[in-house]
């Protein structure tokens, strides 16, 4: 190997739903991602090489996987915004956070579907908005890493406890 | 319901000791700003149903009279009571005591004497923290809280009080040299954090989009850490 490999946006997603369906096979993960099967391949290899999948299962190592995601991926993901419109709620105006935060403002997935209104977030892969009612453990997952890709400290803490429950994290 | 409609809910159950409570808590720091300029997402968390009140009375004799107004006790710490004030909304009464030997005591005191008044609701006015109380309230809490900078909330309200109040550097000047030192030196030690440009941007999210602004917020503590 000449060349640094790097994750993608699209292995989080993949990672999210080995969490949520652990040892799936490709083609059960492309279906339920909407990625392709070789995208799905590739995503996993790259995943064990950064450790946040172990070597001999498909199955992520949550502990390390949340660490990743609370502390890693707000930096090597950064958050892209734009112009208010209308789309799929994200970060803390999605269905993951109606009991614990109410907003009066929120973010979306720009989408000409969508039925909220709030500041557009580019989502880290193509398909999430597709994600709602198809799939909505891995649409939650997602709107929480949002969450601490965009949110505030407090926030960001209560994404950290709500990924932890998703994930099956003890608290220490 | 958003936290002014439950300060209003509350100024009305508890009208006849409002003069004797003192609004704190994080709910002060939204009704301290009045920088039109500075916007942020207005956020209702599910935990600020319990508003906290200061008083310097004895916690028995407001319970007294809370009683009377038809509230009731659903919980007792050493000098704070929890009082039910309806399915959504909870108050906490703390006492304040000066000779309680906790230096911490002494913001509260401070919370309790340097107030301003705010219209909750037809004309009933509350009392809330001022804003250099209120940021010694929050630095005594995160030094008490352990957690990192780039992880506080309290420094991130913090940073938002400076940044949206347009008064905040005169009434800092003029309060006195306790809560200016509290101030200035946990401001000091904030400039020399190199995680202070994320906890603006993550405070005010139009600072990610206007370097313009995190400066001007920047360049403010720094005048205030002096």
């Amino acid at each position: 190997m000449s060349k640094q490999p790097t994750l993608r946006p699209g292995d989080l997603v993949v990672a999210c739903q080995l969490a949520i369906t652990p040892a799936a096979l490709f083609i059960k993960l492309a279906e339920a991602t909407g990625l392709s099967a070789g995208e799905c391949h590739n995503a996993v290899r790259r995943l064990r090489l950064a450790r946040l999948i172990l070597a001999d299962e498909r199955r992520p190592s949550c502990e390390i996987l949340h660490q990743f995601l609370v502390h890693g991926a707000p930096f090597a993901f950064p958050a892209v915004l734009g112009t208010p419109t209308i789309g799929i709620s994200t970060a803390h105006s999605s269905p993951a956070f109606c009991a614990i935060v109410e907003a009066t403002e929120g973010f979306v997935w720009p989408h000409a579907d969508g039925t909220a209104r709030g500041q557009s977030l580019i989502p880290l892969f193509p398909g999430a908005p597709e994600l709602p009612g198809r799939n909505q453990p891995l649409y939650e997952l997602l709107t929480i890493i949002d969450a601490l890709r965009v949110g505030t400290t407090r926030v960001r803490k209560v994404a950290a406890e709500l990924l932890a429950e998703r994930l099956s994290v003890s608290k220490a | 319901m958003p936290a002014r409609e439950r300060l209003g809910l509350v100024a009305r159950a508890i009208e006849p000791i409002l003069n004797r409570v003192v609004l704190a808590g994080p709910p002060v720091v939204d009704l301290l700003m009045t920088d039109q300029a500075v916007r942020v997402p207005e956020l209702t968390f599910a935990a600020d149903s319990c508003l906290q009140l200061l008083s310097t009375s004895m916690v028995d004799r407001l319970g007294g009279d809370l009683q009377k107004l038809g509230l009731s006790r659903i919980g007792r710490a050493a000098n704070a009571d929890r009082w039910r004030v309806s399915d959504d909304v909870t108050i906490e009464l703390v006492q304040v005591r000066a000779d309680d030997g906790d230096p911490e005591q002494v913001w509260f005191e401070y919370a309790t004497l340097l107030t301003l008044p705010f219209t909750a609701d037809k004309g009933l006015i509350v009392r809330i923290a001022g804003a250099p109380a209120m940021l010694a309230l929050e630095f005594a809490s995160f030094v008490r809280s352990g957690a990192r900078v780039v992880d506080s909330e309290e420094l991130e309200r913090a940073v938002l009080l400076i940044a949206g109040r347009t008064e905040i550097e005169r009434e800092c000047a003029a309060a006195p040299p306790e809560l200016r030192s509290i101030i200035a030196s946990s401001l000091a030690r904030l400039v020399r954090d190199d995680t202070l440009q994320i906890l603006i941007q993550r405070a005010l999210p139009d600072a990610a989009l206007l370097p313009g602004l995190a400066r001007r917020v920047r360049a403010r503590i720094l005048r205030m850490a002096c």
